[in-house]
Protein backbone atom coordinates (compact mmCIF):
# COMPACT_ATOMS: atom_id res chain seq x y z
CA UNK A 1 0.00 0.00 0.00
CA UNK A 2 1.07 3.37 -0.61
CA UNK A 3 1.50 5.85 2.47
CA UNK A 4 -1.14 8.71 2.33
CA UNK A 5 1.45 11.45 1.50
CA UNK A 6 -1.34 14.19 -0.52
CA UNK A 7 -0.25 17.57 0.15
CA UNK A 8 3.62 16.54 -0.26
CA UNK A 9 2.34 14.62 -3.56
CA UNK A 10 0.05 18.42 -4.34
CA UNK A 11 3.04 20.42 -3.67
CA UNK A 12 5.45 18.29 -6.33
CA UNK A 13 2.15 18.22 -8.82
CA UNK A 14 2.21 22.04 -8.33
CA UNK A 15 5.97 22.24 -9.28
CA UNK A 16 5.95 20.13 -12.24
CA UNK A 17 3.49 22.33 -13.67
CA UNK A 18 5.82 24.92 -13.25
CA UNK A 19 8.23 22.87 -15.50
CA UNK A 20 10.60 21.57 -12.30
CA UNK A 21 12.26 18.66 -13.15
CA UNK A 22 13.82 17.98 -9.44
CA UNK A 23 9.55 17.32 -8.89
CA UNK A 24 9.49 15.12 -11.48
CA UNK A 25 12.11 13.08 -10.43
CA UNK A 26 11.04 12.95 -6.85
CA UNK A 27 7.41 11.84 -7.88
CA UNK A 28 8.49 9.38 -10.43
CA UNK A 29 10.84 7.91 -7.86
CA UNK A 30 8.35 7.89 -5.17
CA UNK A 31 5.47 6.27 -7.82
CA UNK A 32 7.37 4.42 -10.39
CA UNK A 33 7.26 0.99 -8.04
CA UNK A 34 3.46 1.08 -7.23
CA UNK A 35 2.69 2.13 -10.65
CA UNK A 36 4.86 -0.69 -12.32
CA UNK A 37 3.35 -3.60 -9.87
CA UNK A 38 -0.07 -1.80 -11.09
CA UNK A 39 0.44 -2.09 -14.30
CA UNK A 40 2.26 -5.64 -14.39
CA UNK A 41 -1.53 -6.89 -12.53
CA UNK A 42 -3.70 -5.26 -14.97
CA UNK A 43 -1.92 -6.54 -18.22
CA UNK A 44 -0.22 -8.95 -17.00
CA UNK A 45 2.43 -8.11 -19.43
CA UNK A 46 5.90 -7.41 -18.12
CA UNK A 47 7.30 -6.24 -21.08
CA UNK A 48 4.50 -3.40 -21.39
CA UNK A 49 6.02 -2.61 -18.07
CA UNK A 50 8.46 -0.10 -18.65
CA UNK A 51 7.30 1.36 -21.76
CA UNK A 52 3.42 2.09 -20.16
CA UNK A 53 5.14 3.68 -16.91
CA UNK A 54 6.89 5.79 -18.72
CA UNK A 55 4.71 6.97 -20.69
CA UNK A 56 2.12 7.28 -17.97
CA UNK A 57 5.00 9.39 -16.45
CA UNK A 58 5.22 11.90 -19.48
CA UNK A 59 1.19 12.43 -19.16
CA UNK A 60 1.73 13.65 -16.11
CA UNK A 61 4.53 16.07 -16.95
CA UNK A 62 2.12 17.06 -19.98
CA UNK A 63 -0.85 17.21 -18.37
CA UNK A 64 0.30 18.40 -14.13
CA UNK A 65 -1.22 21.75 -14.82
CA UNK A 66 -4.87 20.62 -15.77
CA UNK A 67 -4.85 19.17 -12.84
CA UNK A 68 -8.10 19.92 -10.23
CA UNK A 69 -7.62 18.04 -7.11
CA UNK A 70 -10.92 16.56 -7.19
CA UNK A 71 -8.98 13.52 -6.85
CA UNK A 72 -5.94 12.03 -5.05
CA UNK A 73 -2.60 12.51 -6.39
CA UNK A 74 -2.32 9.18 -6.52
CA UNK A 75 -5.64 7.86 -7.64
CA UNK A 76 -4.61 10.42 -10.46
CA UNK A 77 -1.72 8.93 -11.06
CA UNK A 78 -3.35 5.21 -11.26
CA UNK A 79 -5.72 6.17 -13.49
CA UNK A 80 -3.10 7.63 -16.10
CA UNK A 81 -1.63 4.53 -15.46
CA UNK A 82 -4.53 2.34 -15.84
CA UNK A 83 -5.31 3.98 -19.05
CA UNK A 84 -1.59 3.79 -20.53
CA UNK A 85 -2.04 0.30 -20.03
CA UNK A 86 -5.12 -0.61 -21.69
CA UNK A 87 -4.27 1.10 -24.56
CA UNK A 88 -1.07 -0.42 -24.60
CA UNK A 89 -2.66 -3.47 -24.80
CA UNK A 90 -4.68 -2.74 -27.32
CA UNK A 91 -1.73 -1.44 -29.56
CA UNK A 92 -0.55 -5.11 -28.84
CA UNK A 93 -3.77 -6.49 -30.60
CA UNK A 94 -3.01 -9.62 -28.58
CA UNK A 95 -5.79 -11.12 -25.96
CA UNK A 96 -5.45 -10.87 -22.74
CA UNK A 97 -5.81 -14.69 -22.52
CA UNK A 98 -2.77 -15.37 -24.44
CA UNK A 99 -0.35 -13.49 -22.30
CA UNK A 100 2.00 -16.16 -21.12
CA UNK A 101 2.10 -17.10 -17.77
CA UNK A 102 5.87 -15.85 -16.75
CA UNK A 103 7.52 -16.38 -13.46
CA UNK A 104 8.39 -12.60 -13.85
CA UNK A 105 4.93 -11.95 -14.23
CA UNK A 106 3.39 -14.19 -11.79
CA UNK A 107 5.73 -12.11 -9.23
CA UNK A 108 7.14 -15.57 -8.08
CA UNK A 109 10.89 -14.51 -9.57
CA UNK A 110 13.50 -13.28 -6.85
CA UNK A 111 10.84 -13.55 -4.26
CA UNK A 112 11.99 -15.16 -0.62
CA UNK A 113 11.69 -19.07 -1.30
CA UNK A 114 8.19 -20.32 -0.14
CA UNK A 115 6.96 -23.78 0.61
CA UNK A 116 5.74 -25.41 -2.36
CA UNK A 117 1.90 -25.74 -1.87
CA UNK A 118 2.39 -21.70 -1.15
CA UNK A 119 4.11 -21.72 -5.11
CA UNK A 120 0.70 -23.63 -5.96
CA UNK A 121 -1.42 -21.27 -4.64
CA UNK A 122 0.47 -18.64 -6.02
CA UNK A 123 0.49 -20.21 -9.36
CA UNK A 124 -3.31 -21.27 -9.19
CA UNK A 125 -4.22 -17.62 -8.46
CA UNK A 126 -1.58 -16.03 -11.14
CA UNK A 127 -4.31 -18.20 -13.44
CA UNK A 128 -7.46 -17.44 -11.88
CA UNK A 129 -6.82 -13.80 -12.28
CA UNK A 130 -5.28 -14.46 -15.96
CA UNK A 131 -8.99 -15.56 -16.78
CA UNK A 132 -10.06 -12.18 -15.90
CA UNK A 133 -10.15 -9.10 -18.36
CA UNK A 134 -8.13 -5.70 -17.89
CA UNK A 135 -10.60 -4.47 -16.05
CA UNK A 136 -12.00 -6.56 -13.61
CA UNK A 137 -8.34 -7.31 -12.78
CA UNK A 138 -8.00 -3.69 -12.31
CA UNK A 139 -10.78 -3.82 -9.89
CA UNK A 140 -9.61 -6.80 -7.91
CA UNK A 141 -5.70 -5.94 -7.77
CA UNK A 142 -6.82 -1.81 -6.82
CA UNK A 143 -9.38 -3.27 -4.03
CA UNK A 144 -7.56 -6.26 -2.57
CA UNK A 145 -3.52 -5.61 -3.51
CA UNK A 146 -3.87 -1.86 -3.16
CA UNK A 147 -6.86 -1.48 -0.72
CA UNK A 148 -8.80 1.40 -2.60
CA UNK A 149 -11.87 2.11 -1.36
CA UNK A 150 -14.80 2.09 -4.37
CA UNK A 151 -14.83 5.96 -5.15
CA UNK A 152 -11.36 5.75 -5.66
CA UNK A 153 -11.44 2.74 -7.86
CA UNK A 154 -14.17 4.21 -10.26
CA UNK A 155 -11.57 7.19 -10.19
CA UNK A 156 -8.88 5.34 -11.12
CA UNK A 157 -11.02 3.49 -13.74
CA UNK A 158 -13.16 6.44 -14.41
CA UNK A 159 -16.52 4.96 -13.93
CA UNK A 160 -18.97 5.08 -11.71
CA UNK A 161 -19.40 3.05 -8.37
CA UNK A 162 -22.02 1.08 -9.34
CA UNK A 163 -19.80 -0.24 -12.56
CA UNK A 164 -17.24 -1.11 -9.85
CA UNK A 165 -19.17 -3.03 -7.78
CA UNK A 166 -20.82 -4.49 -10.94
CA UNK A 167 -17.46 -5.64 -12.39
CA UNK A 168 -16.43 -6.55 -9.19
CA UNK A 169 -18.71 -9.37 -8.44
CA UNK A 170 -18.34 -10.51 -11.60
CA UNK A 171 -14.72 -11.26 -11.31
CA UNK A 172 -15.12 -12.73 -7.57
CA UNK A 173 -17.39 -14.67 -9.05
CA UNK A 174 -15.24 -16.02 -11.82
CA UNK A 175 -12.21 -16.45 -9.59
CA UNK A 176 -14.35 -18.47 -7.21
CA UNK A 177 -15.31 -20.93 -10.34
CA UNK A 178 -12.19 -21.54 -11.58
CA UNK A 179 -10.12 -21.21 -7.94
CA UNK A 180 -13.02 -24.21 -7.02
CA UNK A 181 -12.25 -26.08 -9.69
CA UNK A 182 -8.66 -26.23 -9.34
CA UNK A 183 -9.19 -26.75 -5.25
CA UNK A 184 -7.48 -23.11 -4.26
CA UNK A 185 -8.29 -20.60 -2.54
CA UNK A 186 -12.35 -20.34 -2.34
CA UNK A 187 -14.76 -22.29 -1.04
CA UNK A 188 -17.40 -20.84 -2.85
CA UNK B 1 -28.14 -17.87 -0.51
CA UNK B 2 -30.61 -20.55 1.99
CA UNK B 3 -33.44 -18.05 3.96
CA UNK B 4 -33.41 -19.33 7.43
CA UNK B 5 -36.86 -20.94 8.76
CA UNK B 6 -37.60 -20.84 11.80
CA UNK B 7 -41.26 -19.73 12.10
CA UNK B 8 -42.53 -23.22 12.12
CA UNK B 9 -45.03 -22.21 9.50
CA UNK B 10 -46.01 -25.01 7.13
CA UNK B 11 -46.15 -23.39 3.81
CA UNK B 12 -44.63 -19.34 3.24
CA UNK B 13 -47.82 -17.06 2.46
CA UNK B 14 -47.62 -14.55 -0.52
CA UNK B 15 -46.16 -12.23 2.46
CA UNK B 16 -43.50 -14.36 3.83
CA UNK B 17 -42.56 -14.79 0.14
CA UNK B 18 -42.17 -11.25 -0.58
CA UNK B 19 -40.21 -11.00 2.52
CA UNK B 20 -37.42 -13.37 1.80
CA UNK B 21 -36.74 -11.95 -1.16
CA UNK B 22 -36.73 -8.54 0.03
CA UNK B 23 -34.12 -10.04 2.43
CA UNK B 24 -32.67 -11.73 -0.19
CA UNK B 25 -32.04 -8.35 -2.72
CA UNK B 26 -30.67 -7.03 0.60
CA UNK B 27 -28.02 -10.18 1.31
CA UNK B 28 -27.22 -9.58 -2.63
CA UNK B 29 -26.88 -5.99 -1.88
CA UNK B 30 -24.33 -6.32 0.82
CA UNK B 31 -22.13 -9.43 -0.67
CA UNK B 32 -21.21 -6.48 -3.36
CA UNK B 33 -19.76 -4.74 -0.61
CA UNK B 34 -17.94 -7.32 0.84
CA UNK B 35 -14.42 -6.28 -0.57
CA UNK B 36 -14.57 -2.88 0.49
CA UNK B 37 -15.85 -3.96 3.94
CA UNK B 38 -12.52 -6.39 4.07
CA UNK B 39 -9.67 -3.80 3.12
CA UNK B 40 -11.37 -1.57 5.58
CA UNK B 41 -12.59 1.17 3.00
CA UNK B 42 -16.11 0.70 3.71
CA UNK B 43 -18.27 3.47 5.04
CA UNK B 44 -19.70 3.01 8.32
CA UNK B 45 -23.41 2.94 7.58
CA UNK B 46 -22.27 -0.08 5.34
CA UNK B 47 -20.22 -1.78 8.27
CA UNK B 48 -23.19 -1.41 10.20
CA UNK B 49 -25.29 -3.74 7.68
CA UNK B 50 -23.16 -6.26 7.08
CA UNK B 51 -22.04 -6.79 10.93
CA UNK B 52 -25.93 -6.97 11.38
CA UNK B 53 -26.38 -10.02 8.30
CA UNK B 54 -23.59 -11.00 9.70
CA UNK B 55 -25.03 -11.77 13.24
CA UNK B 56 -28.37 -13.37 11.79
CA UNK B 57 -26.85 -15.13 8.06
CA UNK B 58 -24.73 -18.06 8.70
CA UNK B 59 -25.09 -18.04 4.35
CA UNK B 60 -23.80 -14.82 4.77
CA UNK B 61 -21.23 -15.87 7.07
CA UNK B 62 -19.87 -18.45 4.90
CA UNK B 63 -19.48 -15.59 1.76
CA UNK B 64 -17.46 -13.63 3.97
CA UNK B 65 -14.94 -16.62 4.82
CA UNK B 66 -14.82 -17.55 1.31
CA UNK B 67 -14.24 -14.16 0.17
CA UNK B 68 -11.15 -13.63 2.95
CA UNK B 69 -9.78 -16.34 1.18
CA UNK B 70 -9.93 -14.79 -2.24
CA UNK B 71 -8.57 -11.45 -0.84
CA UNK B 72 -5.59 -12.99 1.51
CA UNK B 73 -4.55 -14.58 -1.97
CA UNK B 74 -4.36 -11.87 -3.81
CA UNK B 75 -3.21 -9.11 -1.19
CA UNK B 76 -0.07 -11.64 -0.38
CA UNK B 77 0.67 -12.39 -4.38
CA UNK B 78 4.07 -10.82 -4.19
CA UNK B 79 5.17 -8.18 -6.67
CA UNK B 80 8.73 -8.02 -8.85
CA UNK B 81 11.07 -4.97 -7.96
CA UNK B 82 11.18 -3.02 -11.11
CA UNK B 83 14.20 -0.73 -11.83
CA UNK B 84 13.41 3.15 -11.77
CA UNK B 85 15.59 5.38 -14.56
CA UNK B 86 18.29 6.71 -12.69
CA UNK B 87 18.02 9.96 -14.00
CA UNK B 88 14.14 10.17 -15.55
CA UNK B 89 13.90 13.41 -16.32
CA UNK B 90 16.90 13.46 -18.49
CA UNK B 91 16.09 9.80 -19.93
CA UNK B 92 11.97 10.87 -20.34
CA UNK B 93 11.71 14.93 -20.86
CA UNK B 94 15.27 15.19 -23.17
CA UNK B 95 18.43 16.90 -21.50
CA UNK B 96 18.30 19.78 -19.24
CA UNK B 97 18.02 23.71 -20.69
CA UNK B 98 20.71 24.51 -18.01
CA UNK B 99 23.26 21.99 -18.96
CA UNK B 100 22.08 22.91 -22.62
CA UNK B 101 23.33 26.39 -22.16
CA UNK B 102 26.23 26.61 -20.47
CA UNK B 103 26.55 29.14 -17.81
CA UNK B 104 28.18 32.24 -19.90
CA UNK B 105 30.72 33.37 -17.41
CA UNK B 106 32.45 29.28 -17.44
CA UNK B 107 32.09 29.28 -21.07
CA UNK B 108 33.83 32.29 -21.19
CA UNK B 109 36.87 31.45 -18.55
CA UNK B 110 36.59 28.26 -20.64
CA UNK B 111 37.22 29.66 -23.77
CA UNK B 112 40.24 32.18 -22.14
CA UNK B 113 41.62 29.07 -21.17
CA UNK B 114 41.89 27.46 -24.37
CA UNK B 115 40.26 28.57 -27.69
CA UNK B 116 42.13 32.12 -27.06
CA UNK B 117 45.25 30.78 -26.47
CA UNK B 118 44.93 28.64 -29.50
CA UNK B 119 43.84 32.38 -31.63
CA UNK B 120 45.67 34.62 -30.10
CA UNK B 121 49.17 34.53 -32.47
CA UNK B 122 47.07 34.27 -36.07
CA UNK B 123 45.06 37.25 -34.25
CA UNK B 124 47.97 39.07 -33.51
CA UNK B 125 49.54 38.62 -36.84
CA UNK B 126 46.54 39.46 -38.79
CA UNK B 127 46.36 42.70 -37.01
CA UNK B 128 49.83 43.77 -37.24
CA UNK B 129 49.52 43.24 -41.01
CA UNK B 130 46.26 45.20 -41.20
CA UNK B 131 48.07 48.50 -39.22
CA UNK B 132 50.80 48.31 -41.80
CA UNK B 133 49.13 48.22 -44.58
CA UNK B 134 46.35 50.63 -43.17
CA UNK B 135 48.10 53.06 -41.94
CA UNK B 136 50.22 54.61 -44.88
CA UNK B 137 47.44 55.42 -46.65
CA UNK B 138 46.01 57.29 -44.16
CA UNK B 139 48.94 59.20 -44.06
CA UNK B 140 48.91 59.72 -47.77
CA UNK B 141 45.51 61.47 -47.25
CA UNK B 142 43.10 58.59 -48.16
CA UNK B 143 40.12 60.59 -46.57
CA UNK B 144 40.77 63.93 -45.02
CA UNK B 145 38.72 67.12 -44.26
CA UNK B 146 38.87 70.58 -45.11
CA UNK B 147 40.39 70.68 -41.18
CA UNK B 148 42.85 68.00 -41.55
CA UNK B 149 46.41 69.82 -40.66
CA UNK B 150 48.84 69.68 -43.82
CA UNK B 151 45.80 68.71 -46.38
CA UNK B 152 46.88 68.90 -49.81
CA UNK B 153 44.29 67.31 -52.19
CA UNK B 154 44.85 70.11 -55.03
CA UNK B 155 41.55 70.68 -55.97
CA UNK B 156 38.05 71.86 -54.19
CA UNK B 157 34.39 70.75 -55.07
CA UNK B 158 32.54 74.19 -54.75
CA UNK B 159 28.99 74.86 -55.02
CA UNK B 160 27.37 78.29 -55.97
CA UNK B 161 24.21 79.84 -55.10
CA UNK B 162 21.49 80.19 -57.52
CA UNK B 163 21.87 82.46 -60.77
CA UNK B 164 25.37 82.52 -60.76
CA UNK B 165 26.67 82.96 -64.04
CA UNK B 166 29.87 81.17 -65.36
CA UNK B 167 31.56 84.47 -66.18
CA UNK B 168 30.77 84.79 -61.96
CA UNK B 169 32.27 81.76 -60.78
CA UNK B 170 34.91 82.29 -63.25
CA UNK B 171 35.92 85.76 -61.24
CA UNK B 172 35.19 84.08 -58.02
CA UNK B 173 38.08 81.20 -58.65
CA UNK B 174 40.54 83.96 -59.99
CA UNK B 175 39.87 86.10 -57.03
CA UNK B 176 40.87 83.48 -54.76
CA UNK B 177 43.81 82.35 -56.80
CA UNK B 178 41.89 79.26 -58.26
CA UNK B 179 40.79 78.36 -61.76
CA UNK B 180 37.90 75.96 -63.05
CA UNK B 181 38.85 72.94 -64.26
CA UNK B 182 35.53 71.55 -64.43
CA UNK B 183 31.96 71.72 -63.82
CA UNK B 184 29.14 72.79 -63.33
CA UNK B 185 28.01 69.30 -62.97
CA UNK B 186 24.14 68.31 -63.44
CA UNK B 187 23.83 69.18 -59.70
CA UNK B 188 25.59 72.63 -60.17
CA UNK B 189 29.16 71.96 -58.85
CA UNK B 190 32.81 73.26 -60.21
CA UNK B 191 35.64 71.81 -59.27
CA UNK B 192 39.02 74.59 -58.79
CA UNK B 193 42.51 74.14 -58.68
CA UNK B 194 45.09 76.41 -56.86
CA UNK B 195 47.50 78.12 -59.73
CA UNK B 196 50.92 78.62 -58.42
CA UNK B 197 51.49 79.27 -54.84
CA UNK B 198 48.08 79.18 -53.54
CA UNK B 199 47.31 77.83 -50.18
CA UNK B 200 44.27 75.27 -51.27
CA UNK B 201 43.23 75.28 -47.57
CA UNK B 202 43.24 78.81 -46.59
CA UNK B 203 41.40 78.82 -50.32
CA UNK B 204 39.00 76.88 -49.39
CA UNK B 205 37.89 78.90 -46.34
CA UNK B 206 37.91 81.94 -48.01
CA UNK B 207 35.20 80.27 -50.37
CA UNK B 208 33.34 78.91 -47.67
CA UNK B 209 33.12 82.60 -45.99
CA UNK B 210 31.62 83.51 -49.70
CA UNK B 211 27.98 84.58 -49.64
CA UNK B 212 27.86 83.32 -53.30
CA UNK B 213 29.51 80.05 -52.41
CA UNK B 214 26.81 77.02 -50.33
CA UNK B 215 29.39 74.40 -50.19
CA UNK B 216 33.36 73.77 -50.06
CA UNK B 217 35.24 70.52 -49.83
CA UNK B 218 38.67 69.34 -51.05
CA UNK B 219 38.50 65.98 -53.29
CA UNK B 220 39.94 63.12 -52.27
CA UNK B 221 43.27 62.67 -53.47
Amino acid sequence: MIASRGDDDRALIGAIARGDRKAFDALYRRYHGPLSAFVLKTTRRADLVDDVVNEAMLVIWRSAARFEGRSTVRTWIFGVGYRCGLNAMRAQRKADADAPLEDEVLGTAGAVPAKADEVIARETMARALATLSPEQRAVIELTYYFGYSVAEVADIVDCPAGTVKTRMLAARRRLHQVLGESGGASDG
Amino acid sequence: MAKDDANGKIGPSAQDTQDAEHAQDAQDALLMELPWYLNGTADKQTVAAIERQLAISPAFRDALEAEKALSAGIAQSPSPQFTPLSSPSDALLGPSRDRARPNPLAAFASWLQGDLKRWLIPVAVATACLVVVVVPQVDQGGFETLTTPGADTGALRVLVGDGTTPETVSALAQSHGLAILSGPSDGGVYTFTPQDGTDLEAAAQALAADPQVEFVEQTVK
